[in-house]
């Protein structure tokens, strides 16, 4: 009985082997960031900022070989869609990168402190979410993936909080200070991630509805 | 009567158990480690010196002198390495063969059957393929031991028996007659570890002495040269200088140890170890003396091989030449396959796709095309069998994969020349209608040509030299044919209005004539995506 090795499926394995390691990477610059909360020192920062060039070139690389199929092979629909469908979540994922890189850019030594509480409980949330979503994508599980999307909401409702909290200060006169500007600026792009988590769990949704039609 | 059949019966059932085990093993090792052989002997063959020492370390491993010199005639053959080296390589073959009998003469029969439970075990029980390779291993190594075991067990009640020791010790006695018994026996064994372990049993089990089994060596090891001289009867040149040199080489050694034999007799005691251990020592030591012997004359040697066997004249007309014996290694039946392919291709690149614009302005013959189609009808069925014959055996999924490749390239390059053929038949209505094509029509046509030209060269190109890049390349330049094909037809249809012609017969003759080149390019293309792996 003879095997064959086919470039398609290769590739398209190796699209979605790297989709899923570069939410490993998300999810360890999540522990990273978490890690710097706690001892904040430069090279830490400096782990970060490189985890996040990995997911850029990771991102470059599965767009190359999106491109390279569709130029070598006529597809079907599905796997069109699929195609296009990991197009999307990989610029989903390389948005989340920006946004952790935006807040460690943002946040100076001395805000970690300050910050720590609201990071960590987005944090408890959205790497729930990442889990979710590894899951998700690993197993073609549905209803792991509708629970990302259901967990969006508490992300949504934390942002809300620092907002209400920010307007309490001033309601009260108190001394609004730059750090307290930073977490409401922080918070929303926290709340931004949660988003783009729910994108891909929708994206990566559709595309096993459309495979099982 | 009755012991001695049942003897025999033992020694036959140990020895078809040996043969097993041995071919088991060998066929393992070559799955697991011939092409890695294969790139080993190619990287460190470059002095005599070290295409000795590969020749043993090579054969050690595959456990087959056999699977050594298939490897060796692949990489004289593609100009890897030279005669002279190869022939090194077959000296040092010589010797690994001989460690083989050494760890033979080890008295470890009795953990044979530990061998072959762990080997059944992992075969059985558990399902991760490379544990599975090594349970094949473990099962034939216990194989190897517990027919060692049988024959030599069978044998022993034989020692009383005054008929048969009587028979063999007449044989024995003529020490010429013996090695010839055992030159016959080891040519239809295919194993001289196989004869040498019988020797050994003889010995062991008191039936023959030691000074007895010496011309049993000799003749054993004269005997593995005969059916590589055989299967080389079908193989290239290479081949068969090298099946010559290796009878050359063990017939000398032969020669010279029956005019010592007095001497070798009356010196065997002085040699390390048992009785059992002096006879693998006396094969080991009687290569090492022939090789030692041989070893400065190899470029002299070489030389004269290459007179006596001249370099064939490339032949007018393409003819398959793939050997059956190489079908016992995949990877080299492999090799040689496309190598065949290769040739068919390009004999179809010049005889068949280049002419095509001269049949066009018909300055040649549609004949002269249909010849090479039936060329490459009969090569594509010979082709074919072959691989589906090596599909048969236990290929691994890497060999596997590249047979696959094989097969659909041959037919993309059959289908080239049945819709040249076509081509011809479409084209012919031609000059039977009287029609006559316009000259923009005519200029699309040479284009065309151009494309195809292109697009075969580049896949023969990727196909010869496994390059994946170009292949890709190659794909990626089928828009610019379709868009071609959109543009042809349109400026074909424009020149008929503008020249008010309204013939329907050139119309539909000329489509035809692209559509078929279109085909020949499809098929030119698929070779490119084959190269690439979208199988």
């Amino acid at each position: 009985m003879l095997t064959r090795h086919n470039y398609y499926e290769q590739k398209r394995s190796k699209i979605k082997r790297l989709v899923l390691e570069v939410l490993n990477d998300l999810s360890q610059m999540t522990e990273l960031y978490t890690a710097y909360l706690n001892h904040p020192t430069d090279e830490r920062r400096g782990w970060i900022l490189k985890t996040e060039s990995d997911v850029n070139k990771h991102e470059a690389r599965i767009e190359k070989d999106i491109l390279e199929i569709i130029s070598l092979q006529q597809l079907d629909v599905k796997e069109l869609r699929w195609l296009l469908g990991m197009n999307r979540i990989i610029r989903e994922l390389e948005r989340i990168g920006d946004q952790l890189t935006n807040i460690v850019t943002l946040s100076d030594v001395a805000d970690t402190q300050a910050l720590k509480p609201m990071i960590q409980t987005f944090f408890h949330f959205e790497s729930e979410m990442i889990e979710w979503v590894k899951k998700g994508i690993t197993n073609e599980d549905k209803q792991i993936l509708e629970d990302v999307m259901e967990q969006d909401h508490y992300v949504n409702q934390l942002n809300k909080g620092t907002y209400n909290n920010l307007v309490h200060l001033i309601n009260e006169k108190e001394n609004i200070t730059e750090s307290n500007l930073k977490t409401i600026i922080i918070s929303r792009f926290l709340e931004r991630i949660g988003d783009h988590l729910v994108n891909i769990a929708r994206v990566y949704l559709e595309v096993c509805e459309e495979m099982e039609d | 009567m009755e012991l001695l059949l049942q003897s025999m019966l033992g020694f036959l059932g140990g020895l078809g158990i040996f043969l097993y085990g041995t071919h088991l093993l060998s066929n393992g090792l070559q799955k697991l480690a011939a092409s890695k052989m294969r790139a080993y002997l190619t990287k460190l063959t470059n002095t005599r010196w070290k295409g000795v020492f590969s020749g043993i370390v090579v054969t050690f491993f595959l456990q087959s002198s056999t699977v050594t010199s298939i490897l060796i005639v692949g990489l004289v053959g593609s100009s890897a390495i030279t005669l002279s080296q190869a022939f090194g390589v077959v000296l040092g073959s010589a010797i690994g063969t001989t460690l083989t009998v050494q760890i033979l003469a080890f008295n470890i029969s009795v953990y044979s059957s530990i061998f072959i439970f762990l080997g059944a075990i992992f075969i059985i029980f558990v399902k991760r393929n490379n544990w599975n390779v090594v349970g094949l291993l473990l099962l034939s190594v216990g194989f190897v031991f517990f027919g060692i075991h049988m024959i030599s067990s069978s044998l022993e009640p034989l020692s009383e028996n005054q008929h048969f020791l009587r028979s063999l010790l007449s044989i024995s006695q003529n020490p010429l007659l013996f090695a010839f018994v055992a030159l016959a026996l080891t040519a239809l064994f295919h194993s001289s570890a196989a004869m040498i372990v019988i020797g050994i049993a003889f010995v062991s089990s008191g039936v023959l002495s030691i000074h007895a089994v010496i011309p049993l060596v000799i003749g054993a090891n004269v005997g593995s040269t005969i059916p590589v001289i055989v299967t080389s009867l079908t193989t290239n040149l290479e081949g068969k200088k090298l099946a010559f040199f290796n009878f050359l080489f063990k017939f000398s050694g032969a020669v010279l140890a029956f005019l010592l034999l007095p001497f070798i007799t009356n010196h065997i005691d002085f040699l390390p170890g048992n009785a059992q251990r002096q006879i693998a020592n006396f094969h080991t030591l009687f290569n090492v003396v022939i090789a030692t012997l041989f070893f400065p004359l190899l470029p002299l040697v070489a030389k004269v091989f290459e007179k006596m066997f001249p370099k064939q004249t490339e032949e007018a007309v393409f003819t398959v030449r793939l050997s059956e014996g190489l079908l016992e290694v995949p990877d080299e039946a492999l090799n040689n396959s496309k190598a065949e392919i290769s040739k068919l291709a390009k004999m179809v690149y010049h005889d068949m796709i280049q002419r095509l614009l001269s049949y066009l302005e018909g300055n040649i013959q549609a004949s002269s095309l249909r010849q090479v189609e039936e060329r490459i009808d009969q090569s594509y069925i010979q082709i074919q069998k072959y691989l589906l014959k090596l599909g048969q055996r236990d290929l691994s999924g890497e060999q596997s994969n590249r047979e696959v490749k094989l097969l659909n390239i041959l037919n993309d390059i059959e289908h080239i020349g049945d819709t040249v053929v076509r081509f011809i038949g479409v084209a012919e209505k031609v000059s039977q209608k009287n029609l006559l094509f316009n000259e923009e029509d005519l200029a699309a046509l040479h284009k065309m040509l151009g494309h195809i030209e292109q697009t075969y060269k580049n896949s023969l190109q990727a196909f010869h030299k496994n390059d994946l890049a170009l292949a890709k390349e190659n794909i990626q330049y089928q828009s610019t044919i379709d868009q071609f094909e959109k543009d042809i037809k349109f400026e074909h249809y424009n020149s008929l209005i503008n020249q008010k012609e309204n013939n329907p017969d050139i119309s539909a003759v000329y489509l035809d004539i692209v559509n078929q080149l279109l085909q020949i390019n499809h098929h030119a293309m698929n070779i490119s995506r084959t190269v690439l792996g979208l199988i």
